[in-house]
This record gives C-alpha cells, structure tokens and sequence, in this order.
C-alpha cells in the first residue's frame, strides 16, 4: 500500500494545489467601489413583501434619483432628505417590527413608509451612496440628543456628511426637516460614528458562508441590503 | 497486467485520491474558520479602539500612550490611525520573527488573508479619523499547520487501514478466480478437468462452461473407448481365454522378428495339450472349458511371477490345444520354463489317471531377424521330444543360448555403473516424421560401449531393468538429449524414453524436473514417451509427472500404444500430445482389416483430444499409404528415412 503511494507523489501534489486554490478562487471577491442598484430587482422584492400599492413610493425613489444624479453633492443632499420626509413617517422598531432593536434596509424603510432614527439614517446613506457619494463624506453618527450639559436626553442617530473629509459636517435628521451644519445643532452631542468603510473588503455573502458569529447590525445590514438589489462592485 | 494487480492499484488510487480529496478539504475549512474568526477581531477591537479614541481628549501623546497600550499588550501586527485627508497619524507595526516550524510550501499553499479592522474616530462632530487594526495571524496559522499535520496522519491511517481491507476484500472475491484461471490452462494443455463451481456468478458461468466442455469430451472418450475395446476382443482375443488370438499373435511375433534391433533376445514358450478331444469326450466340454480356462490362468500367474526376467509378455491361444507364452527380452527362461513344469503338474494331477492328462511344453530363446517359419519349426521340433515323455515336463532349447556379453549379473551391474557414472551413455536417433515429410523430431535409442564394441538396447536394457538400473539410465538419457539439444541447437526436436520405473523413483524424478527447469530451452524440444502398458496401471503418478513437465514446456506421450490406452480412467486430464502406435499393430496394415479398422477408430478418438498420431515400426510404402488413409499423423520404423 504505502510502496503504491509512493509512486504517484505528483498526483498527490496535484491534488492538494487543485483543492487549496479552489478555497482562493472563492476568496476573491468584491472590492471596495461605487455601489450600483438593481432597481427590477428591488422594485419585485419590494411588491411581494409589500404590496403593488407600496410600489408607487419605490418607482418615486427610483425616479428622485435619477432627477438628482446630475446636480451638486450638496444638493444631493438636501433633495434626498426632502424625499424621505415625504415619504416617510416615525415610528418606533418595537411598534413597527416587534422588536426592541431593529436595523431596516431602504426598502423595508421604504415599503412600511415608516421606520426609526436609524431606519432614516440607514437610507439616506445609502441613497447618497447610490448618487455616487464617497464613504469619506459619510457618517453613521450615534448622537445624544437633548440638553447640552448634564445628564438625560435619548440616544439617537443621526447622518453628517461631510462635504470636506477634515471639515464640519452637515446633519441629515429625521426630527428635523431642514439640512443644517452640525454648528447650528446645539442639541446633539456626538458620540461615535461608522460608515461601511473596509466592510465590504473581504465580506462573504453571508449566511451561506462559514461565518460562526452572529453578525452585528450593521454587517446584517449591509448584507440584506446586498441581497435586495445594491451592488458593491 | 494481471486482473488483480490492476484492481489493486485502482483501489489504491482511489484511497489516494479519497484521502488527498479530505485533506485538501478539511484544511480549506479550518482556514476559511481561522480567517473568520481573525476577521472579527479585527473589526471588533478597531471599533472598541475607534469608540476609546472618540470619546477622549486628542492630546497626541495620550492617543499614542492608548495605540501603545493596546498594541503592546494584544496580539496586533498592526494599528494604524489615519486623518481624513490620508496620512498617518500614529502608526504600530510588528512583523513578528518567523520563529514558526511552518514550511514555506504550506503557507504558500493555504495563506491566511485577512483584511484589517477599520473604524471611524470622531472628535466632536469632526472627523478625526480612521483607526486601522490588524491582528497577528502567527497562532492561526501555526493552528492550521498543526491542525493539518493531525488530519494528515488520521486520514493516511484511515487510508491506509480501507486499502487494507479492500486487499482483503479484493483477495477474497478474486479467490475463486485461481481455480478458474488453473482449469483454463489446463484445458488450453488439453488437460479437460472438471472443478467445482465457484460461488461468484461469473466466475460459476465460466467453470460450467468448461465443466460442459471437459464432461463432453470425456463422454466421447468413454463411448469411443468402449466401442473400440469391443472391437479389439473382436479381432484379437480368444473368446474363450480371454487370451490373444492365433492372429494377434501373429503379428506380435513378427513385429518382434522383424524389429531393428537384433540384439534383443526374446522367448517363446509352447505348451499343447495331446488328446483333447478324448478328454473332451471323457469330462465333457464344460469341464473342458474350465481345464483351458486353468491353463490360461496357470500361464498369466507364472509370467507375472517371473515378471522382472522380461521386458513383456503376451499369453496367445494359437490353436484350440495349443497355448504360447511370448517375452520379449527375456533373460532367464530356465527358471520360469522349471516353475512352468511345476504348476502344470499340479494342475495335471488334480484330474483321475484315466483322463491321462499330460501338460508338456517347449521353451526357447529367439532373436529379431529370425524367419518365423523356422523358429515355429524348432518350437515344434522340441514340443515334439517333450510329447514322447507323455507326461508334463519340459524341454528347454540350449539353441542359441543367451548371448552372454557378462557372465552374471554382478559383473553386469559393475559394468553399467561404470558406464553411467563416466557418463558413456550414448544414443542413435532415428527419424520420426509428419505424413508430408517433415521431421517431427527423433527419437533417441541408447548404444552402450560395452565388451569391446557398442550394443544396442536390446541387449543390456534387459539387465538393467533386472537390476533396477533404468532410472538412472533414463536420467542419463534425458541429459544427453539435453546436451544434444543445447550444443547441436538444432531447430529439431529429440524424444527420449522413460520408463515407469524412473517416473517412480522420486529421486531420480526430482533430478530429472531439475534438469529441465535449468534448461527451458530445451525443455521446449524435449518429447518424453513411456509405455501405455505401464502408464496405465500406475496413473496417478503418471498423471502429476505430466502436468509438472507439461508446465516446463515438455510434450509427452505413450508408446507401445494399442487400444489400451482408450482404458485410461481421467485419459482427459492428462493433457497427451502424442500417441506412437504399437508395431504389432501396425503390422502389414495394408493387408490387415481388422487392424485397419481398429487404428482409424484410434486416430479419431486420439485426435478428439488434440493427439498427435504416430506409427511406429513402419517398414513399407504401401503402410505408409494405408497409414496416411487412416488418418495417422507420423511414421518411424525402418522403412521411414529423413528425406
């Protein structure tokens, strides 16, 4: 048996090399790019979950994107924000999902027309996204939101961006309709902020990969939304 | 290849691949496990770091204390913190030394890719920057490479352990196919054995086949065999004896005078009972019957007591008061002519005086090359002095006593010791050739140099079967046909004589099978012929001589070969090439019905089973026509010379 063995080191070499580069094939990829959207897709999903009445807000989304492709980042924003208070009323998760803590994708934000603080902000990211704005002009951004000094006030998220990476940022919040530079927000003390920076690079496409740990919020985010339509490539 | 081997080596190739195919995925899981976990590190501890740096004063010396604080008590390869607008602002970095036992081959083959942790910091509402964390992967891999070792060494013994098994397995499906594969061969040496069924379907299918084959054949030997016995005691034997008729007789005593070797001394013995007809008259014809039948029994028990003074005997019913008894080199017919005497008297006295049964007979010595009209005269001549006695006695012709080359047997054996050991022993060959003329091979008889000049068989073969001194001569003949085969290297083939005596003899048997395995060349030249007569009494061992021999290359056959030979129980298992037909048989064929129709019955029975078909003592053309008509492949005798 072993005098057999040792007569076919090259096959064994064979297919050893064969089996680890298969595992590399399947480790190459999506890289970090500017994100595209399959709107059939999305607009399909979005009638079976809920309903072609709700299909009316995604072609308007659809379409508000499209309008403001062309305009000024800045300008992106403020239409954008405009958008979703039309369309969009508060409401919180334990009300809307029966959970205490629920991350929403855009188009379950979308299709229930309502959602929470970071349902709003989680949208409007990537819509900016999807109008071809950077990471480094955007942040998540965990804020307090009441009194200045002292303790009290509610957590809260709220989206900045930042028109210069260095610079102050302007504050997209779903309690407040107008856009304003984070200066003026004298009622929201910022604690921590995110974006998808570095997430996407070497992300499975989960949960048919091997990951072993629950996914945190976000990452269950950033993979719903992938699989409704959005494309990081 | 054979059947086995390849299926051998097909499992053997699939266990490599089996055992190469789980490692390759077994490895590939625990590194796309490592890789996960490392993953979430990373992305963790960036943000616990990244949400530190955010809630803190942006004192650079207190943003370095925490990155060196963190770097140097984790596990860290690297933590970067970088502006918004790209350049550094702290940086951590340490390849750790590759003190690992990793093979570079392994890491090249399975390398860890893990990407970086990346956080955000903020100071206020401004970005601050971005926080990037990576983890020493030195353990993980250091993991996967044991890890991997592990899984080598169990999954090469689970390998290693199922190839085990499938031998075993395999060895015990392909068992059955041994049998199978030897009763082939066999067939394919024209050796048509049966054997028992294998249990494998396949296999079973096969040996049935074959069974059918070799029963078929044996059905046809057994039937052909019997009709041909019936139609020998036709034509040849005394009904009420059972012993050879006048005919048969007749033409055994000729093919005796007329042998080429004139030096054999054969002998005849003559016995008539004077007034049969008036002891038929007086006791009736059954008690008649039953006295010829004693006297034929009287005659078979003496020759068989005397059996070692002669090469063979033939017991004939002549006439209807006349019995012979015909030993061909015969050595001492005094002794048997003496117990003869004895036997008839007291066989004669069991009968009343008046029935005057008297039971006298005539014995003589003759040799090959005598007219058979005056040696029947002289038989006669000398029964007629032993009548005149009117009681049984005998008369012993001193004509042409034995011609003794040694006086007695002491000097005889130290005279053929001498020869065998100084390796003297000679041979003539004679040609044996197919019906269209070409040589088939020759046949070696031995010439010994004896007493001043060189003799041929017929006068020392005698003496040394007496002796018991044939193996070794057949053992020294066997090599000189070697040796004739190896120096002269010719394209022809030599055939030799081996009596039974040799093939009984284990030692000589051993040395002879040695000879031929040294010699494989011309062991496939090599033809080894020995008397039917014998071969059929002691089968057994002929049988497992053949097969050994048959194996080296040898072909082997019977001569002297009669009807007798259709007798031989399992005649088709023993895997025969040639058959030489006796002399007496052959006989003035031409002239001879009843002998024609019993050797065209022989070439069709023997060639059933694949024999060549040779006659021996051939001596005229007109026999070679008839011979050739009746199917026989190969002639010898006198009248046969090498075109």
């Amino acid at each position: 048996m072993l005098g057999k063995t040792c007569r076919t080191p090259l096959l064994a070499l064979l297919a050893l090399v064969s089996g680890l580069a298969l595992g590399l094939i399947l480790d190459a990829g999506s890289i970090h790019s500017e994100p595209r959207m399959d709107f059939q897709r999305f607009h399909q999903l979005l009638e079976e979950r809920f309903g072609a009445q709700r299909l009316r807000v995604s072609h308007d989304w659809e379409k508000m994107l499209e309008e403001v492709a062309k305009l000024p980042d800045d300008q992106k924003v403020r239409h954008v924000s405009r958008f979703f208070h039309r369309h969009l009323r508060y409401e919180t998760d334990i009300r809307l999902w029966g959970k205490e803590d629920y991350w929403a994708t855009p188009l379950e934000t979308l299709g229930m027309g309502r959602g929470d603080c970071e349902d709003w902000a989680i949208a409007k990211y990537f819509s900016l996204r999807l109008l071809g704005i950077d990471d480094r002009h955007l942040r998540l951004i965990y804020v307090r939101a009441g009194p200045r000094t002292g303790s009290g006030g509610e957590p809260h998220m709220v989206l900045g961006y930042y028109p210069d990476p260095a610079g102050e940022p302007l504050i997209l919040d779903n309690m407040i309709r107008d856009v304003l530079p984070a200066s003026r927000r004298t009622d929201l003390i910022p604690v921590f902020s995110f974006n998808s920076q570095g997430l996407f690079v070497g992300l499975r496409s989960t949960p048919s990969g091997p990951s072993s740990a629950r996914l945190s919020h976000w990452r269950e985010v950033l993979d719903r939304v992938r699989r409704e339509g959005m494309h990081f490539e | 290849m054979s059947l086995i081997k390849q299926l051998w080596i097909a499992i053997a190739v699939l266990m490599i691949l089996a055992f190469l195919g789980s490692l390759a995925t077994s490895t590939q899981t625990a590194r796309s496990y490592f890789e996960e976990q490392l993953r979430l590190k990373n992305i963790d501890n960036a943000n616990t770091l990244a949400l530190t740096l955010s809630q803190m004063e942006k004192d650079p010396v207190l943003l370095e204390l925490l990155i060196a604080a963190q770097f140097d008590t984790g596990h860290y390869r690297r933590i970067e913190l970088v502006d918004p607008l790209g350049s550094t602002l702290q940086l951590k970095t340490q390849d750790a030394p590759d003190r690992s036992s990793i093979p570079d081959w392994f890491s090249r083959l399975a390398p860890l890719h893990v990407e970086p942790g990346v956080a955000q910091v903020q100071d206020g509402w401004r970005q601050f920057g971005t926080v990037y964390l990576e983890s020493t992967s030195q353990f993980a891999r250091e993991a996967l490479w044991t890890t991997t070792k592990e899984l080598f060494f169990w999954l090469l013994g689970v390998a290693i352990l199922c190839g085990l098994v499938g031998s075993l397995i395999l060895k015990r499906i392909t068992r059955p196919l041994d049998s199978v594969v030897h009763q082939a061969e066999a067939i394919g040496e024209r050796r048509f054995i049966t054997s028992s069924e294998p249990k494998t379907l396949e296999f079973a299918k096969v040996v049935r086949s074959m069974n059918i084959l070799s029963g078929r054949i044996r059905h046809t030997l057994e039937m052909e065999g019997s009709r041909l016995e019936e139609m020998r005691r036709q034509s040849q034997l005394d009904k009420l004896t059972g012993l050879a008729n006048r005919e048969h007789f007749l033409d055994i005593l000729d093919a005796l005078l007329q042998h080429e070797d004139r030096e054999s001394t054969h002998a005849l013995v003559l016995l008539r009972i004077q007034n049969l007809a008036e002891i038929n008259r007086n006791i009736g014809y059954r008690s008649t019957d039953d006295l010829l039948g004693e006297i034929a029994m009287t005659l078979r028990n003496t020759a068989k007591d005397h059996a070692d003074t002669y090469t063979e005997s033939h017991i004939a019913r002549t006439k209807g008061s006349e019995f012979v008894l015909l030993l061909s080199e015969a050595t001492d017919i005094h002794a048997l002519s003496a117990d003869l005497c004895r036997r008839f008297d007291d066989l004669a006295r069991e009968y009343p005086p008046r029935v005057r049964l008297a039971l006298p007979h005539a014995a003589s010595y003759f040799k090959a090359g005598e007219q058979r009209s005056s040696l029947l005269i002289r038989m006669d001549n000398l029964l007629a002095v032993a009548e005149q006695n009117e009681q049984t006695c005998s008369e012993v012709s001193i004509f042409q006593e034995h011609d003794t080359i040694f006086r007695n047997q002491d000097e005889w054996r130290a005279a053929l010791s001498q020869v065998i050991s100084d390796n003297q022993v000679q041979a003539r060959k004679f040609p044996v050739l197919a019906m269209n003329g070409t040589l088939l091979h020759h046949e070696a008889m031995m010439r010994l140099f004896l007493a001043g000049r060189l003799r041929s068989a017929g006068s020392f073969l005698p003496w040394a079967k007496r002796l018991g001194m044939l193996p070794k001569m057949d053992l020294a003949m066997a090599s000189w046909a070697i040796s004739e085969l190896r120096e002269a290297a010719l394209s022809e083939d030599i055939a030799v004589n081996l009596s039974l005596e040799a093939l009984r003899d284990t030692g000589v048997r051993r040395q002879l099978l040695k000879l031929l395995e040294k010699n494989p060349e011309q062991a496939q030249r090599l033809w080894i012929e020995s008397p039917e007569r014998l071969v059929i009494v002691h089968l057994d061992v002929y049988l497992d001589f053949c097969t050994t021999t048959k194996s080296l290359g040898c072909k082997v056959g019977l001569e002297n070969a009669g009807a007798g030979f259709t007798g031989i129980n399992r005649l088709q298992e023993v895997g025969l090439d040639y058959l030489k037909i006796d002399r007496a048989l052959v006989h003035d064929i031409a002239n001879n019905g009843n002998n024609q129709n019993l050797l065209r019955g022989l070439c069709i029975l023997g060639h059933s089973i694949g024999l060549t078909m040779i006659a021996e003592g051939v001596r005229t053309d007109a026999e070679i026509g008839t011979l050739r008509q009746l199917g026989v492949d190969g002639i010898t005798g006198p009248g046969v010379t090498k075109a």
